[in-house]
């Protein structure tokens, strides 16, 4: 260790000094006291180094104080935990912290790339745009090079094991920026009653009738008064404390009092660890009893540099000068500080840290008088350029800004209703600053930007290449869009490019401000809505019984249905093609509780039906059910389902599982918007019953074996009618409908019930050896059977008559949707029709999706005939079969087209026959 | 129908918990006009109590009726929902607080008061919130597939309560 003094003073500071604490920083221990940051402790420990920059890899220390430091990024924790581009000066010091510097190899110290000098010469502004552009068939080899070699920090691998949360709050005000003007703001909005929130990234102290959200960044403002903020909070797996908090606040009132930040001056190696803003030197001192060097020079364009100055001397820093840009008429005295008028730092020196700076008189025009140079030696250099008012939050919400002369700085101008601004960053009370000097050739870089390494070499680059507009300034050097989104950079970026394109500053204009305005992980954002939390999940009645007796399932929407229900040994095939072919033979049962159910009451429901279908409902009689279709607007078919008459007034719709949603929304919408004057009120009743289809030729005799006041007989109980009655004790309705072209028939009961009368099912099919069967077999018995369903052959693109079903398009009635069929477009000739395939050979697989084509050997830009819907293996014809759409189709039947499948490179000749593979003629669900 | 028949709840097999509990066996039906015996509220978001039974309003002209024990005859159209909801019952703080996570209503005592309902979603799932005359408790329907999932996420959310 070295005999030098510690920075630390023996007293002083916001820390507890009773409560010493112990961390590492790239592998090496130390010691903080308890209310430190990561950053003031190294300081304290006379750490400068902390990190290498973005693209130069040049060393670089601690620069600001906040939120707003572009330079001291380092890696927070190890393996999973870690979390890159941690700003130092935020993390407040814990016992046993692990940080890591970033973009250095092999070490902080002796970083090759930048050693070698490797980087400065071929990464000038919009070098990714030159240098990679050709040829082009190089930019993956140039990719993975710029990958390796880009970027800032290193993202953990594995899952996040920190818990993180989101939360959403309301207040009357909200305040954001915890100093002297956000206080007395919140003091006063608190006294006018009403909740008060104080945001501020620090600990700030205010009275007990305000709410202090300490740690908090408000980092974002959006539609309709929305501020997300983001609470740092000290997370521990082990138990379940969340590591950050995202919360989603809707204030009625809103104070910016968010402050200002000091900005850098530009000049050669002005990015050397030891220099810093001087209100960071002033922090680190005053707050954490820190002396950031032990000999000072500060260099300033304002007033606010002499009052630092008295601080730091007051702290027992020397300050050996002060170099002031001005030329004033007025001098002034510090005991002990040389005070240089119209002087310039126009460069520094230091292997890792500053060790002098080269000060020189400027002339007239503000440029450096050369061979008046003179070298001071000091190991802190602190910058005092002016304060730009933190307006971040005021543009997000859409405020205007304009740019002030005597600050040189951009604030607020038109107002935003419900925003307020206030204090300094609002502009008040900032210390006038001169206009920034000449920015000559320097002998070696500018720095404006020191996350992004851009310099004011590339800002005259870009200017002199014809990006002059502030927005592609940015975009081609970057400038501003680090993850402190350019905060002690905008400014002196605006600047340089006025001086280049010798405009005023306030002709520049600025960029937009969005949102965040520090970094945000992405694990707060996605909150508690990880793993099993992703997307809500649906359950059945019968659920459990499917989990319990091994199905096999697949998602559909929010569900989980079963796919298939595998017997030992068996392959998912020939589970599909056993339940298919068992019910055929036999009977099985299916959940279909996630179909939508919709109750519709009114006088006027049968009219709502008649104008909602394509197909008519007015003659529909109670006891029986009728099938409809829907189509939307466009006249394309947007949902199918069966609907019963309940009674006089009532009745039941059923939905698809996919649309049960959009057409319950459908539905509200006309008769909220379209058609008030029609009486009917619509309830979802999905989660009020649990159904199961009993399908097969042995259905009614399975029926018949249960305990039941139904009679299900043929005639008591036709196609189509639907009939009331308990089964084993349950209230139960049995709708004798079919989706798969068999004997089937829909036995609906409360959903407490549903388990149980899936249970009584199985008991009473027993012998009939009855089979609970899944989706998959579901979809080889409506294909066998030829009818369509939305999605696969109703893909939002087919209207009725391309499916088949132009015959039951009312002409008596209108209906949603009819309009259109008359568009040109929906005419008949050239559409694509539902039709079936078969392999020509009679056994080779039909790819599923696949383009179908007129010839074989087909030139990419063929036109297709048509594509392939659904394709399986009908274990009842023994084949494998399909449906398809295909354009004119149905006069098509009987030909040969070759389905094409790029994705595995298979050409299958198909032979286009009628879609009802089984029982064209109905018979089998009419018996 | 048989007495015994006991109702399964979308919640059987798994124990609520202290905090959160299920209030199951409830009759619940969506009126869509008057009912002999009950006072609808007429304004928005309101709910009342009549001798144990509430009613919820829900939209013009549409109210949920709750109970417990003898289902009350309605003369009026209605839609049975008794299988179709899964309620919870939370102690009204913490109610407020694990809402907080997923909810983006304004809840605040302030703003929503003992005997006003409100629906909303919680973690992209549709929620009924009532908060009881008593002013004590937060009843929180849910749709009853949906049951489950919210049942784990209330209780993951009650994992870190403040209070």
């Amino acid at each position: 260790m070295s005999s030098h003094p510690s920075p630390r003073l023996p007293s002083g500071g916001r820390i507890d000094r009773n409560r010493s604490l112990t961390f590492s920083f790239d592998g090496r221990k130390y010691h903080g006291y308890h209310g430190d940051t990561l950053a003031s402790a190294l300081l304290a420990n006379g750490v400068k180094v902390v990190g290498r920059s973005f693209k130069y890899h040049r060393p670089r220390g601690i620069f600001g104080a906040g939120s707003e430091d572009p330079s001291a990024l380092i890696r927070l924790g190890d393996g999973a935990r870690a979390e890159p581009n941690t700003r130092a000066s935020q993390v407040e010091l814990y016992d046993g912290l692990v940080a890591h510097s970033q973009n250095n190899w092999p070490s902080l110290r002796w970083d090759i790339s930048a050693a070698l000098g490797l980087l400065s010469r071929f990464l000038p502004a919009g070098f990714y745009y030159k240098t990679f552009k050709w040829p082009g068939k190089f930019w993956p080899y140039y990719e993975h090079m710029i990958r390796h070699m880009a970027g800032m920090g290193r993202a953990p691998t594995d899952g996040d094991p920190d818990r993180y949360e989101k939360r959403h709050a309301h207040c009357d005000v909200l305040v954001i920026g915890g100093g002297p003007a956000g206080i007395a703001a919140a003091k006063e909005a608190a006294a006018g009653g009403g909740d008060v929130w104080l945001v501020d990234e620090g600990r700030p102290e205010a009275p007990a009738d305000i709410k202090i959200m300490a740690r908090t960044t408000a980092f974002g403002k959006y539609d309709d008064g929305l501020y997300g903020l983001l609470q740092q909070t000290d997370g521990d797996p082990a138990t379940n404390a969340p590591r950050q908090i995202l919360w989603l606040l809707r204030a009625k009132r809103v104070i910016l009092a968010s402050g200002a930040i000091e900005r850098p001056l530009v000049f050669a190696n002005n990015d050397r660890p030891g220099i810093m803003l001087a209100t960071a030197a002033v922090h680190y001192l005053e707050n954490y009893a820190v002396r950031a060097g032990k000999r000072a020079v500060i260099v300033t364009n304002n007033d606010s540099a002499y009052d630092a100055a008295r601080v730091l001397i007051d702290g027992g820093i020397e300050v050996a000068a002060i170099i002031d840009q001005r030329h004033m008429a007025e001098r002034r005295e510090i005991e002990g500080c040389e005070i240089l008028y119209n002087h310039a730092v126009i460069d520094t020196a230091g292997r890792h840290a500053v060790k002098s700076v080269t000060v020189a008189p400027l002339d007239v025009n503000g440029d450096a008088v050369p061979g008046s140079r003179r070298r001071i030696d000091c190991d802190l250099l602190c910058l005092s350029g002016g304060f730009t008012p933190s307006v971040h939050l005021c543009s997000q919400a859409g405020g205007k800004l304009a740019f002030r002369d005597d600050i040189q700085s951009l604030v607020p101008d038109t107002g935003v209703p419900g925003l307020e601004v206030v204090g300094a960053a609002n502009g008040d009370g900032i210390a006038e600053a001169r206009a920034a000097i000449a920015l000559g050739h320097a002998p070696s870089k500018q720095f404006i930007d020191l996350q992004n390494d851009v310099t004011a070499a590339d800002v005259a680059l870009a200017a002199r290449e014809g990006y002059q507009s502030v927005e592609h300034l940015k975009r081609y050097t970057t400038l501003g869009m680090g993850t402190d989104q350019g905060k002690t950079a905008n400014l002196n970026g605006i600047a340089a490019l006025g001086r280049a394109l010798e405009k005023p500053m306030a002709d520049v204009g600025v960029t937009t401000y969005r949102p965040p305005y520090t970094p945000v992980t992405i694990g707060a954002f996605a909150g508690r809505d990880v793993g099993a939390f992703l997307a809500p999940t649906r359950r059945t009645p019968m659920q459990e019984w499917h989990e319990e007796n091994g199905a096999a399932f697949v998602p559909a929407g929010l569900w989980r249905r079963p796919h298939y229900y595998p017997r030992p040994g068996e392959s998912p095939a020939d589970a599909v093609s056993r339940e298919a072919r068992m019910v055929r033979q036999g009977v099985g049962i299916v959940d279909v509780s996630t179909l939508g159910r919709i109750d519709l009451h009114g006088p006027d429901t049968a009219e709502f039906l008649n104008r909602v279908y394509i197909n008519g409902f007015k003659s529909l009689a109670i006891g029986m059910c009728r099938y409809g279709v829907m189509l939307r607007d466009d006249g394309m078919i947007f949902d199918d389902g069966t609907v019963a008459r309940m009674d006089e007034n009532h009745y039941i719709m059923t939905t698809t599982t996919a649309n049960a949603g959009p057409v319950m929304a459908h539905l509200e919408f006309y008769l909220q918007v379209v058609w008030p004057e029609l009486n009917v009120h619509l309830t979802s009743i999905t989660d009020q019953w649990a159904v199961a289809a009993v399908a097969g030729p042995r259905a009614r005799q399975l029926l018949e074996n249960l305990d039941s006041d139904i009679e299900f007989a043929n005639q008591a109980l036709p196609f189509m009618a639907w009939r009331a009655g308990q089964i084993g004790g349950i209230p139960a309705q049995v709708y004798r409908i079919s989706f798969s072209g068999e004997l089937a028939y829909e036995i609906a009961v409360p959903a407490g019930h549903g388990k149980a009368c899936w249970e009584l099912l199985l008991e009473a099919g027993k012998e009939l050896d009855v089979i609970p069967y899944g989706t998959e077999a579901l979809t080889t018995l409506r294909v066998e059977k030829g009818h369509f369903v939305m999605g696969p052959e109703a893909d939002g693109r087919a209207s009725a008559d391309d499916i088949g079903l132009g015959g039951m398009l009312s002409k008596r009635k209108d209906f949603i949707g009819k309009r259109s069929l008359r568009l040109p477009a929906l005419a008949p000739e050239g559409r694509l029709n539902l039709v079936g395939l078969v392999p020509v050979d009679g056994k080779t697989a039909i790819p599923p999706g696949a383009l179908l084509l007129d010839e074989a050997l087909a030139m990419v830009d063929a036109e297709k005939a048509g594509h392939v819907a659904t394709a399986v293996f009908s274990p009842n014809l023994d084949k494998p079969i399909a449906t398809a759409m295909v354009r004119n189709g149905r006069e098509r039947l009987g030909q040969q087209l070759w389905a094409h499948s790029p994705l595995d490179n298979r050409i299958v000749p198909v032979e286009l026959v009628d879609p009802v593979f089984i029982d064209p003629k109905g018979e089998r669900l009419r018996a | 129908m048989p007495d015994d028949l006991q109702r399964r709840s979308a919640l059987a097999g798994i124990s609520a918990g202290d905090l959160i509990q299920e209030r199951a066996g409830l009759w619940i039906k969506r009126v869509y006009g008057d009912v002999p015996g009950i006072e609808l509220p007429r304004e928005p978001n309101r709910a009342s109590a009549n001798n144990g039974v509430h009613a919820l309003w829900l939209a013009p002209g549409e109210w949920l009726l709750v109970g417990e024990g003898e289902e009350i005859d309605t003369t009026a159209a209605s839609s049975d929902l008794s299988h179709g909801r899964t309620v919870f019952r939370i102690p009204a703080g913490p109610a407020r607080e694990i809402l907080a996570k997923g909810c983006p209503l304004d809840l605040r005592e302030m703003t929503f008061r003992p005997g006003q309902c409100a629906q909303s979603v919680l973690s992209a799932v549709t929620i009924l919130v009532h908060y009881l005359d008593d002013g004590a408790h937060m009843d929180i329907y849910v749709a009853r597939s949906y049951g489950r999932f919210i049942h784990d996420w209330l209780k993951d959310a009650a994992l870190t309560l403040l209070e």
